[in-house]
């Protein structure tokens, strides 16, 4: 067995400068990130199972929704959607005056988003309160306030996060060249708001075609 | 500069800096890769034996026709119970501690990326495993299989909390096995030692990192089912309710998306441990690397598109049953082709004398064949249609099970003892457990095949006389037997081995793996010096390939000084050619994983009690993500805030719960 060889391209740099390396690393090249990126696929993986599973239900029966159920009313959801969508701009904002040293500006765009994708969520809460086709009815009901649920919690999990991410600038914990966590709840908010709006389609738009 | 501390004093520096707590702290707040590993497969090693005694209960009421030492129910409890155990409880869980403790090794890392997520993902596997066995011991284990089929599952035929147990423990487990593939999947990427480009990832590292994406994509099918299943029963939700639009078929779809790639998610790091094995005892690298990676790859892709072969008789249109047919029938080329990288390794090699763990990996190979051989027999829909529910079923996938996971799995133990206890497991008692278990496995398992295409179905808590069944039942029960004699075996020389067994040295083996470049067992720091590798196999990368540990032998070894100043550093290299690019400082032992799974535990429990605790449990595990986030380090000294009116760092908080890590004025840096 012959020995092989270091090849050139590999740490090109000093191989006994370990102490020169930052601790602070930021976008891919921070684990944290490669994390929540993971848990990001984990969980599109679940809401793509979701989708698929309503399409399969409903291309079982030849009504959808039911018989005597009337179409969901588009607007107000259309609203709420269109909310959660422009929710994480604040927050992508924010992440590049943290970048430019400006905490300040992020601490007030923050609550901006926050307040965004909490209007999502009271124009969910109200669309629902009124719903007289509840989940113990059919299959119909179930996915619909089972989709509407778990779109929900996550935007109660965003709303959250950002509170403490907000609390952590605050306390003088993001600065220049530590933003990884701002960066992650960049991920997910937008994973967030990408995810609702596949289930907005097959929500509000397959009952109608 | 100073001069360079010598190895003594690099030593206490790191000890000190890595050693976990004393007492019972450390039982509560261990985050080490290596302790978390090994908590999991002794775990996962109790729940094998549980299994096996489930199992040998079922054999002895089936030895005769009409016995009745187990009642239908009982039995009904045994086989689900059984089935649910070394599918979820062993199996998995065994391989994600073993990959958990090796990886780090093996890729040169102190530790893995997220070590707290680590200890929250034993202690939701322990709770899940516990629950589960402790509603077994008060009568309420869930009895409709470990597939747990609707509509026998749904509320209206199986009343009471038994399927609720399985419903939720299951889905709860699920997390322990999502959070492992997060983990092992970031520690491969992002901290192997400098110089481990991709073409130089050992291949047991290889399976475990595909194995991981499989679990990421695989298992959320398997909570989404459970968790439609847990609001049918228990919120009156009708997914799977045929009478209110519902589809029971969706339950197999979604189950069998899971199931599938679970049979490969157990499989292939069993191929990654005969894949480091046999290079080993043969004296020669691996034949054909790239092919067997690339085999394992295409395996954790196909292996998601045949899940409709658990299916064919639900009456799908043929066209379809031919694609998935043809699907799981092409499965069997890149396995193939690993198991002629084995055959070219040993036939190349230098083969002296057999030991234990290369005798389980020619088990493993033996029993891999046939179970593949008559895989691809149950891949042809028409076979298929005549063996469906029979006990050649059971037999297939008993080989492919058994065969190939559990002799792996028994191989890793032999092979990777030494590493962890310093100990080697008896020889002698090794051939006597593997003989009477490779016997006793085929003595009980063939004649399986046989009394299947019998017609014995599967499933049944007993038999009438005179079918033709009764012979081979009561050899299958022998063999049975025989297994259970093996494991006793095996057991004591566990045991006996752990606590006197003869020292084995640091790598008794010769082993071409960083796992033993480094004590055994392993320092709290894993490895003195940061390694830098040079080959595929970087213990062998300088001949003789029996050489003595890395300490004599400087060549394959750079020195990465790294700057101990009582913060755990652990060095961050780029995905693909493992250049350094920086260092992340490592959290210390945690109470908050352990509250974390406590949280979980009461929505996931609490939720057969009643839902209202769902979201008690979840506000709890709030406060543990909250304190678990929330940093007790001062900022680095590189860092600025940009905010004018910063009030100041909050006090760190105390230990156990808080990772506090003062800056000491003894730091040791090289270019000071």
């Amino acid at each position: 067995m012959s020995p092989e060889r270091v090849r050139p391209d590999h740490h090109a740099g000093r191989p006994d400068d370990a102490d020169s390396l930052p601790r602070q690393l930021t976008g891919r090249r921070s684990p944290l990130i490669w994390g929540v990126v993971l848990l990001v696929l984990i969980e599109a993986t679940l809401l793509c199972l979701w989708v698929v599973s309503y399409l399969y239900l409903r291309l079982g029966l030849e009504a959808w929704p039911p018989p005597g159920v009337a179409p969901p009313d588009l607007l107000p959801p259309a609203i709420g959607q269109i909310l959660l969508l422009l929710s994480p701009l604040p927050v992508w904002m924010g992440l590049r005056a943290v970048r430019e040293g400006r905490v300040g500006h992020f601490l007030r765009l923050l609550p901006l988003g926050m307040f965004l994708a909490a209007a999502y969520l009271g124009l969910k809460i109200r669309e629902y309160a009124v719903k007289d086709h509840h989940w113990t009815i059919d299959a119909y009901g179930s996915l619909d306030w089972s989709m509407s649920g778990y779109a929900a919690l996550h935007v109660i999990v965003v709303l959250l996060a950002g509170t403490v991410v907000w609390a952590l600038a605050l306390g003088g914990h993001v600065g220049t060249r530590r933003y990884t966590g701002v960066e992650a709840l960049l991920i997910y908010w937008l994973f967030v708001a990408l995810g609702s709006l596949l289930f907005f389609g097959v929500q509000y738009l397959v009952p109608i075609l | 500069m100073n001069a360079r501390p010598g190895t003594a004093e690099i030593h206490d520096r790191l000890d000190r800096v890595w050693s976990p707590p004393r007492g019972i702290w450390r039982f509560l707040t261990a985050v080490n890769h290596r302790v978390v590993g090994l908590r999991f497969m002794v775990t996962a090693f109790v729940f094998l034996l549980l299994g096996g005694l489930e199992a040998l209960a079922m054999r002895l009421q089936l030895a005769q026709p009409l016995l009745g030492i187990l009642s239908p129910e009982a039995f009904n409890q045994a086989f689900t119970m059984h089935g649910s155990t070394m599918m979820f409880l062993f199996a998995v869980p065994f391989l994600e501690g073993l990959a958990i403790y090796l990886v780090p090794l093996m890729i040169g890392a102190r530790e893995m990326a997220f070590p707290r997520l680590n200890a929250f993902g034993y202690w939701v596997y322990l709770i899940a495993g516990v629950s589960l066995y402790g509603a077994y011991l008060f009568g309420y284990a869930p009895d409709s299989g470990w597939y747990n089929y609707v509509p026998l599952t749904g509320i209206g035929f199986r009343p009471g909390v038994n399927i609720d147990f399985w419903v939720t423990m299951i889905t709860f487990l699920e997390v322990s096995a999502l959070v492992a593939a997060v983990e092992i999947i970031v520690t491969v990427m992002k901290h192997r030692a400098p110089g481990m480009s991709l073409d130089r990832i050992p291949v047991f590292v290889w399976a475990i990192l595909i194995t991981s994406f499989m679990i990421v994509f695989a298992m959320p099918a398997l909570m989404l089912t459970s968790l439609m299943l847990a609001l049918d029963r228990m919120a009156g939700f009708h997914f799977f309710n045929h009478a209110a639009g519902g589809d029971p078929l969706l339950w197999q779809h979604l189950f069998w998306f899971f199931g599938h790639p679970d049979v490969y998610i157990m499989l292939l790091p069993a191929v990654g441990v005969v894949s480091t094995v046999i290079p080993v005892f043969c004296r020669r690298p691996l034949a054909g690397y790239t092919l067997v990676v690339v085999s394992a790859l295409i395996i954790g892709i196909l292996s998601f598109g045949v899940w409709v072969h658990h299916m064919y008789t639900v009456g799908f249109a043929l066209v379809g049953l031919s694609f998935f047919a043809a699907a799981s029938m092409l499965i069997t080329i890149p396995s193939a082709i690993q198991i002629f990288a084995w055959i070219a390794t040993i036939w190349q090699g230098k083969l002296h004398a057999i030991a234990t763990p290369m005798l389980f990996s020619l088990g493993f190979i033996v029993l891999f064949i046939l179970g593949g051989i008559t895989g691809i027999m149950i891949a042809a829909v028409p076979f298929n249609w005549q063996v469906h529910d029979t006990y050649f079923i059971v037999a297939h996938f008993h080989y492919v099970l058994v065969g190939g996971v559990v002799l792996p799995i028994f191989a890793a133990i032999y092979f990777w003892f030494p590493k962890v206890t310093g100990r080697l497991l008896d020889e002698g008692l090794g051939r006597w457990h593997f003989w009477l278990f490779f016997g006793g496995f085929n003595i009980s398992f063939f004649p399986m095949h046989i009394v299947g295409f019998e017609g014995m179905p599967r499933r049944v808590y007993t038999y009438h006389p005179g079918l033709g069944w009764d012979g081979l039942n009561l050899i299958s029960t022998g063999g049975a037997l025989v297994m259970g004699a093996a494991m006793v075996i095996f057991l004591w020389n566990l045991v006996v081995s752990w606590r006197v067994g003869p020292s084995a040295g640091h790598d008794p083996w010769g082993g071409n793996t960083l796992e033993w470049a480094t004590t055994s067992p392993p320092q709290s720091y894993n490895f003195l010096l940061v390694p830098i590798v040079r080959g595929k196999d970087p213990l062998w990368s300088e001949p003789p390939p029996d050489a003595p540990p890395f300490q004599k032998r400087p060549g394959w070894l750079a020195e990465l000084s790294e700057a101990p100043d009582l913060r755990r550093d652990q060095i961050i290299t780029s995905p693909v050619t493992a250049e350094p690019l920086g260092r992340a400082i490592m959290p210390r032992p945690s109470l908050w994983p352990l509250w974390l799974a406590l949280a979980l535990t009461v929505s996931f429990l609490g939720a057969i009690a009643t839902l209202a605790l769902v979201p008690v449990g979840l506000a709890l595990a709030f406060v543990a993500l909250v304190g678990w986030h929330w940093p007790r380090d001062e900022p680095l000294d590189d860092e600025s805030s940009g905010i004018e009116d910063t009030p100041g760092n909050p006090e760190p908080a105390g230990a156990p719960f808080g990772a506090r890590e003062e800056r000491r004025p003894d730091r040791w840096d090289a270019n000071e």
